[in-house]
């Protein structure tokens, strides 16, 4: 049942938080599946930045601060 | 002859006297009172015409000048120019920083992606977090960064560093002329404080030179060689690589 689900709903089922800079120079967090897709669908996303996906406490540490 | 010796001492006695008298009156007029006093008889005859009635004149008291009463004169005083009050800046001692043996952990935040850099732009080189996963006090001097691309040094004039409040922490270098790096090595001040357990996201930035027409097509990649601190460090892998930068005009 579980697998049908996931099959049925891949998207939801490998959804991860990258974090990426926005162009406020601000570390913001976006919800995807790949890091190309965070990329793409990102909200204001600096010319410059990266994505970075969020894992360890310390990695979501950084989100909110500036860079 | 008793009455002829009373009547020679009457006639004696009376020279005496007159001539007693007259010496008296002369000694008096010498020294000044040579009027004898005179004594008015006061014998009134009812012949005499009767004295005028001296009505005495009212007497007439000088009033005093009136008093003007003049409206009161409000005497309005000087503005009182208070100097303006200088308020020392409170001078907020920082907490109590009590650098000890500790820990630092240093990682590369991987979210700077590199391009094209023109002349005069400050462009960030490398993003790093740091954590004081001891439990002493730590300071963060600053950082020893090399340049690995193929510009020359000196297509850098400023190095700077940026906290994670976007605050910049210290520059070195910055004017047209400057080098910051020495012997293939810049040191990128920074000053911070990591409390016990304190996390911070640390940014440094390079200024490049006005004249990079020499420099067009050069490639920029500044690595972090380590991190200047009084705790121990420990990081993934030092140098931690920075983003690659091409020079353009």
């Amino acid at each position: 049942m579980v697998g049908v689900f996931t099959m049925a709903l891949p998207g939801i089922a490998s959804a991860a938080t990258y974090a990426y800079v926005n162009t406020l120079g601000e570390v913001s967090t976006v919800t995807a599946n790949t890091w190309q897709t965070a990329m793409a669908t990102a909200p204001n996303i600096h010319t410059h930045s990266g994505v970075m996906l969020l894992d360890t406490q310390a990695d979501f540490d950084i989100v909110g601060d500036s860079i | 002859m008793i009455e002829t010796i009373f009547s020679f001492l009457s006639t004696t006695s009376s020279t005496i006297g007159s001539t007693v008298l007259a010496v008296m009156v002369l000694v008096s007029s010498f020294f000044g009172f040579a009027t004898p006093p005179v004594i008015v008889s006061e014998v009134a005859t009812s012949s005499a015409p009767a004295a005028p009635e001296i009505i005495p004149a009212p007497v007439v008291t000088p009033k005093p000048p009136p008093v003007v009463t003049s409206p009161p004169v409000v005497v309005t005083p000087p503005p009182v120019v208070v100097p303006p009050v200088v308020v020392p800046p409170v001078v907020t001692p920082p907490p109590t920083q009590t650098v000890g043996t500790t820990t630092l952990s240093v990682r590369k935040v991987p979210l700077l992606v590199g391009g094209t850099v023109h002349a005069g732009e400050a462009v960030p080189v490398s993003y790093m977090q740091i954590t004081n996963v001891g439990d002493e006090g730590a300071l963060v001097t600053g950082f020893w960064i090399v340049q690995n691309g193929s510009a020359p040094v000196a297509s850098v004039i400023g190095l700077s560093t940026v906290d994670d409040k976007g605050v910049i922490r210290d520059v070195t270098g910055g004017t047209e002329g400057a080098t910051p790096f020495q012997n293939g090595m810049a040191f990128a001040p920074t000053n911070a404080f990591f409390a016990p357990g304190q996390t911070r996201l640390f940014t440094i930035k390079a200024l490049m030179t006005q004249n990079v027409s020499s420099y067009i097509g050069m490639q920029l990649m500044i690595e972090v060689a380590s991190v200047k601190t009084t705790a121990e460090t420990k990081s993934q892998q030092f140098p931690i690589r920075g983003t690659t930068w091409t020079i353009a005009e």
